[in-house]
């Protein structure tokens, strides 16, 4: 997977997905290690995030729910991305982002058919 | 610590903030959202006698989460200067920061990194998937903002007979310039385009000559990754192409005399 190194404490990669309707798609995915925030987001050329993951920050929904800090958005009319709910299917914790894209990938039917390495440890703190 | 942390928001702020240890940092959860409900975290170092703040690159991590833009445009990185002035925030390793060695202003420096966190995800209500804005739109503030007079969606005769709408047709004392814009977020997309304006550029090529020849300009939103080589290839052979990405080289492309190619 075409990852791009950010820092050591951070990573981020973003890839097409092919689907046979043919789909505008992409996927957006980033780690955070200090803050311990892992996203991934799929993106629709022209309408933005449709469907995505957040784990480490906490998301309030405009039913006004707080949600805690593991979360999906899924694309509603009413709400566009903007409402939240919380997952059963990710129980990784947000320092594994290789389990949680293998968690994530089940659900969204998402085949990966390259490897996702393990992010390497954090060796700055970005010069605080 | 904590305690300190705590007592000096609580003396300042109130209870909407809420402190917790995370590694050697203290985690603050603001009040304050993304533009999706996210809320807003910022972290603290204590260095005994100052305290770094930071959002640790979440704000324009965020921002590039929510976009197919591989950089940020130059509209953008101006409008983050722009807010990190305003706030007294300083943009670091891609994170926002701000020092703080007074104890009874600290209440206020998580205040202004945390508007400055906002405003900075709040660019994404600007940005061209939520179709507000255009590439032209962009370029054509660029335009305006260097003092280069222009005119937009310009429509000229090919020598073939066939009509062609040129993007921007620019005029300055040295030079005129005729200028498409190559934007698109699809790979299957980009080559079709390339070879539109090619098409174009070549049946407008009587253009270039004269008494008063045109430059003919390809500027190529690279903000996203889609164009192959061979599309800068096609293009460059017959006109001189430019990066959104560098848009001083652009400027220089328009004003002055001379090639001023990729």
């Amino acid at each position: 997977m075409g990852a791009r190194r950010r820092s050591f404490a951070r990573v981020q990669f973003r890839a097409e997905i092919r689907s046979e309707a043919g789909y505008p798609l992409f996927v957006n995915g980033r780690y955070n290690a200090l803050a311990e925030t892992v996203s991934f987001s799929l993106i629709h050329r022209s309408t933005g995030r449709v469907y995505g993951l957040d784990l480490g920050a906490d998301h309030h929904n405009p039913t006004c729910v707080n949600l805690g800090e593991k979360h999906k958005h899924r694309w509603t009319d009413r709400y566009a991305d903007k409402e939240a709910y919380v997952p059963d299917d990710i129980t990784a914790a947000p320092n594994k982002p290789v389990e949680i894209w293998r968690q994530f990938c089940l659900e969204a039917k998402i085949t990966h058919t390259g490897v996702m390495d393990t992010p390497p440890a954090v060796h700055d703190d970005f010069g605080l | 610590m904590t305690t300190q942390v705590e007592t000096m928001l609580q003396d300042g702020l109130g209870a909407m903030f809420i402190v917790a240890p995370k590694g050697n940092l203290f985690r603050i959860r603001t009040p304050f959202w993304y533009p999706d409900g996210g809320v807003v975290d910022i972290f603290v170092k204590d260095h005994g006698t100052t305290f770094t703040l930071t959002d640790l690159g979440e704000a324009l991590g965020w921002l590039r989460m929510q976009t197919l833009a591989n950089r940020r445009s130059p509209k953008q990185q101006k409008l983050i200067q722009d807010i990190c002035t305003t706030q007294g925030v300083e943009l670091f390793k891609g994170q926002l920061t701000l020092r703080c060695d007074d104890p009874e202003r600290f209440s206020q420096a998580v205040i202004r990194i945390s508007q400055a966190a906002v405003r900075v995800a709040d660019l994404w209500f600007t940005a061209r998937t939520r179709s507000v804005e255009s590439m032209s739109d962009e370029v054509a503030d660029l335009l305006q903002e260097r003092t280069i007079a222009f005119e937009r969606s310009v429509k000229l005769s090919g020598r073939s007979g066939r009509d062609w709408t040129v993007d921007f047709q620019t005029r300055t004392p040295e030079k005129s310039a005729l200028v498409c814009v190559l934007a698109t977020g699809s790979r299957a997309a980009a080559r079709r385009i390339s070879e539109h304006v090619v098409a174009a550029w070549h049946d407008l090529s009587h253009m270039k000559t004269g008494a008063q020849p045109l430059r003919f300009v390809s500027l190529f939103d690279d903000t996203s990754d889609v164009w192959a080589d061979e599309d800068f290839r096609l293009v460059e052979s017959v006109s001189d192409i430019h990066h959104w990405s560098r848009p001083d080289e652009f400027e220089r492309a328009l004003v002055s005399e001379g090639n001023a190619g990729r």
